[in-house]
């Protein structure tokens, strides 16, 4: 019972422990994700970057023949 | 690059034939000692003329079709991540750029005949997130679960090896519903039932079949009569023990692999 109390201290009702979107988000996890207002536009940029990092990597897979 | 390509691509009639695509014929024939109708139909796809190329067949746009596929399977992985591990944008792109860049999936992309695997990436990870959307979802979950289900079943006629999907549908359940430590779960474990386990029951009852159909049709058989090999089945035998690689390193177990 102890170790469920201070577990239950520690990680369930420890805001700092909880993710955001659970309802319970601490002031500064709160701004943290209102600061990312670019988000949506990060995840365009990573795509771009993750297709330029496969087309450099497979360019030399056209020297292959049948 | 050869190997396999002879089987897949070079020597089948169903990818290198002038007419008409024949789905019957692809739907219901064994490749290889492998039954992926659908990997077939994309081969076809690219199926192409040159007169140059020793074989009279290019291998561009093979390559460039494993190439889009191993693309959109990185972005896949980057969705998937972002959305397993509580949107972190960093842990996202990290994986996924390990998985764009990884000498691992060389094989997979570089190599004609493996497009079974990379078409069955596809489909497996975009059923996985339709799989988590349906388990977020509050409106159309059952649209989510068909979606799931119809790319589940792209996945496994893609490559047999997908089967494992309601098993790490199951994984994934844990990981996206609250906290993944179970003792916190605020759910009880009769829902996790009805919510989980019993929307499964169609995708493990599809898993039994296929893989049933995988070692019938391993062993040479032709799944009671359903299915036909597009060359011998001893010819297909005799082509995988004739492995080179495998016998010039001479380890016991991977020989065992192939007898």
């Amino acid at each position: 019972m102890k170790v469920t109390k201070h577990t239950h201290a520690h990680v369930r009702e420890n805001p700092l422990s909880r993710f955001p979107q659970e309802g319970k988000a601490t002031p500064l996890v709160r701004g943290l994700v209102a600061e990312d207002k670019n988000r949506g536009k990060n995840i365009y940029v990573a795509f771009v970057l993750l297709v330029i990092l496969v087309l450099l990597t497979y360019s030399g897979a056209y020297r292959i023949t049948l | 690059m050869s190997w396999d390509d002879y089987d897949y691509v070079i020597d089948n009639e169903l990818v290198r034939n002038d007419g008409k695509t024949d789905l019957k014929a692809i739907f219901t024939s064994v490749v290889s000692l492998n039954y992926h109708p659908v990997t077939i139909l994309s081969l076809r796809v690219n199926n192409n003329d040159c007169s140059k190329c020793p074989e009279g067949i290019s291998p561009g746009p093979f390559i460039t079709g494993n190439i889009i596929l191993h693309t959109l399977n990185t972005l896949l992985v980057f969705i998937l991540i972002f959305l397993l591990f509580r949107k972190d944008f960093v842990m996202a792109f990290i994986v996924a750029a390990l998985i764009a860049v990884h000498p691992l999936h060389v094989e997979s992309v570089a190599w004609i005949s493996a497009r079974k695997d990379v078409l069955s990436s596809f489909f497996f990870l975009s059923g996985l997130i339709s799989w988590i959307s349906y388990m977020r979802a509050s409106k159309n979950k059952f649209l989510w679960l068909l979606l799931s289900f119809l790319l589940f079943i792209m996945a496994t006629l893609s490559k047999a090896t997908t089967v494992v999907f309601p098993f790490v549908a199951i994984i994934t359940s844990y990981l996206i519903d609250g906290s993944p430590h179970l003792i916190y779960r605020k759910e009880p474990l009769k829902n996790f039932f009805s919510r989980v386990i019993i929307p499964l029951l169609p995708f493990f009852a599809v898993s039994l079949f296929i893989g049933f159909m995988a070692i019938n049709v391993q062993n040479g058989e032709n799944f009671l009569g359903m299915l036909h090999f597009s060359r011998e089945p001893e010819d297909a035998v005799n082509a995988a023990g004739d492995f080179s690689v495998f016998q010039r390193i001479g380890s016991p177990v991977m020989d065992s692999l192939f007898i």
